[in-house]
């Protein structure tokens, strides 16, 4: 579970994040909405141990994360919005790394890794250099790279960005699959219909604060809306400013 | 002892290093093509001085002027005899220059009358019109031995002849020369440890932060310093085979190269070649760890590179400050990195023997350097500007 607290962070004389406070539950899918530049990768980023806030308390699984984030990481399988990935690497060499870096050995290791290739079902892609990849090939390395050690929690940040229609439903079945054994899963995105389909439960922010955080159709409900998308746009005020703009 | 976690790194960075033969090549291209372009200078700078050493001349009719024939050799002439029937513009052979004495020399000169000689010379070849100009100008002072000669004979002094004595003294003494190519020498290994491990440091730094996959590394559960460890470790190799294969492998080729032609004296013994890499190892390890830094702080590869291209010149730039100030380094400067493996270089390789106190505290100075510099890109790397490419 990871719990957020009341936190704060600024760059400079800009303060990105004002007031942030959520909870992303074990066994629930929790996702970060929020125009661009709203502080929803300044949140993930903090809670992974990247940034420092100014204030407030970020818990993984009830430690704080600035006081050991070394033992916080080994339970954070995190998945970036630019996948990063090797490109002189093999799909395997890169589930073999990052199982390593967690301590991963021998026989585990190897099970864990065909394990990950079997649930993403990137067998036939394993020993190829990943340069030459689609964007979704790329998208399911950065995935089985981020749950090969298995770990207890998930951040990802906007995944389905530039991923075709069967790779989106693939990760949607995953995410569903994870939940379901009982991980927490804390995802930001822009794809309203994938948010209201997916999520357990939403958190809007907008200029650094939570303006929403209930479950889709709580949030449409609260809104007075037809759907998400209309209950964003008005929740955030975005409608107002572009005409002000 | 390398943790498990060191290791990993260590062994991912190499793999991925491997596989790049770009930065493969240009890591070693240095080690590799730097010793023949060293065989290669050395050549050319030694036929440029056999080419300023003392002509080969042919002569024509020799047996009409003895006296010429011994003033020539006693100035170091080579000489050749060149057939009397022979046509000189049918070719004069392999040599600078064909002096023909012309008919009527000996008995012209006896006579105390001007005597011809005639000099054949390929003038589009410019060491050739060199000797020629030589040889003329030796058969001028002959001239004027004579001339001086019938002046006493006749009561006048030889004095009277010149108004204005003009002497020239050649100062390009071959010592100078030598001195200048052993300075080249030193240069070329030192620079080495520099050159080796500069584009690997670059791509596992700043490639780290333009292939975006930084942020991912930093959320895994090893500390900066493991990290920076494993990443180091990697350079460290390319500096330390690449310095090996200079200096091995350039000493060796340097047995093969005319150093006494140049007048150089080196000692290239595998001792001195032991002796040498073990002085410039320590400089690959603080090396790889500032350029790691360096990449480190730059937002690209391209910028990387301008600036660790700048940083190769420091050992070049701090010799030649040190010759042109012509003092050799004492106290705590004295091992200073590069200060240190400069002066103990040139020892090994010119004396045979480096100065050992300066070698070993040099050496040591280095790898604290290297532990500081690690210590520092850890902090880089916890720090929140890194994440602004990564």
């Amino acid at each position: 579970m990871i719990t957020i607290q009341n936190i704060a962070k600024s760059y400079g004389d800009v303060q990105a994040v004002k007031d942030v406070s959520f909870e992303a539950k074990d066994g629930e899918i929790t996702t970060l909405l929020g125009a661009n530049g709203s502080g929803k990768t300044t949140t993930l980023r903090s809670i992974c141990g990247l940034l420092n806030i100014d204030q407030g308390n970020i818990l993984v699984e009830g430690t704080n994360v600035h006081q050991d984030p070394i033992e916080i990481r080994k339970s954070l399988g995190f998945v970036p919005d630019e996948f990063g990935l090797y490109s002189r690497l093999t799909a395997r060499e890169h589930l073999d790394y990052f199982a390593a870096l967690h301590g991963m050995k021998g026989a585990e290791k190897k099970a864990a890794i065909s394990e990950i290739l079997d649930l993403l079902n990137i067998n036939d892609l394993a020993d190829r250099k990943t340069d030459g990849f689609s964007l979704g090939e790329r998208a399911k390395v950065a995935l089985g790279r981020a749950l090969v050690y298995r770990p207890k929690n998930f951040i990802l940040d906007e995944p389905t960005r530039g991923l075709d229609v069967v790779s989106i439903r693939l990760l949607r079945g995953l995410l569903r699959n994870l939940k379901d054994r009982g991980h927490a899963i804390l995802f930001s995105s822009h794809v309203m219909a994938e948010v209201a389909e997916l999520s357990d439960r939403v958190v809007i922010i907008a200029d650094g604060h939570v303006v929403a955080n209930e479950t889709p159709q709580a949030i449409v409900k609260q809104a007075g809306t037809q759907n998400l998308e209309d209950a964003f746009v008005q929740l955030t005020g975005i409608e107002e400013k572009e005409m002000v703009a | 002892m390398m943790t498990s976690l060191i290791k990993t790194v260590f062994k991912k960075e190499l793999k991925d290093t491997l596989r790049d033969r770009r930065t493969v090549f240009a890591a070693l291209a240095y080690s590799f093509i730097g010793p023949a372009m060293l065989l290669v200078i050395i050549n050319f700078a030694a036929s440029i001085i056999e080419e300023s050493s003392d002509p080969v001349i042919a002569i024509q009719n020799a047996d009409q002027a003895p006296y010429l024939m011994a003033h020539l050799k006693g100035e170091g002439y080579e000489i050749q005899t060149f057939d009397s029937d022979k046509s000189p513009a049918n070719g004069i052979g392999d040599v600078d220059a064909l002096l023909t004495i012309m008919p009527g020399y000996k008995k012209a000169l006896s006579e105390g009358k001007g005597a011809s000689v005639r000099i054949y010379v390929d003038e589009t070849k410019q060491s050739k019109r060199r000797a020629a100009g030589i040889l003329a100008r030796d058969i001028a002072g002959f001239s004027r031995q004579i001339v001086d000669q019938r002046m006493v004979a006749n009561g006048m002094p030889p004095s009277m002849r010149q108004a204005i004595r003009v002497e020239q003294v050649d100062l390009s003494l071959s010592g100078a020369q030598a001195k200048q190519i052993s300075f080249m020498l030193l240069y070329f290994f030192i620079l080495a440890p520099f050159f080796s491990s500069l584009s690997v440091s670059i791509d596992t730094a700043a490639g780290e932060r333009e292939r975006k996959s930084l942020q991912t590394l930093l959320v895994q559960p090893i500390s900066t310093l493991d990290l920076v460890i494993g990443k180091w470790l990697m350079a460290v190799m390319f500096g330390i085979v690449g310095t090996a294969v200079t200096v091995f492998g350039g000493m060796n080729v340097l047995t093969f190269a005319p150093l006494d032609v140049i007048g150089i004296k080196l000692n290239l013994d595998v001792a001195s070649q032991v002796a040498l890499f073990l002085s410039l190892a320590p400089l690959a390890f603080l090396v790889s760890s500032l350029q790691i830094w360096v990449s480190l702080m730059a937002k690209s590869y391209k910028e990387a590179n301008t600036y660790l291209q700048l940083m190769s010149f420091t050992p070049v730039l701090i010799g030649v400050s040190l010759e042109l100030s012509g003092e050799t380094l004492e106290g705590a400067l004295s091992f200073a990195p590069i200060v240190a493996q400069l002066q103990a270089s040139r020892g090994i390789i010119t004396d045979g023997a480096g100065d050992i106190p300066t070698l070993v505290i040099g050496g040591v100075v280095c790898l604290l350097l290297s532990a500081i510099g690690l210590y520092f890109t850890s902090k880089k790397l916890q720090s929140e500007t890194i994440l602004s490419a990564a």
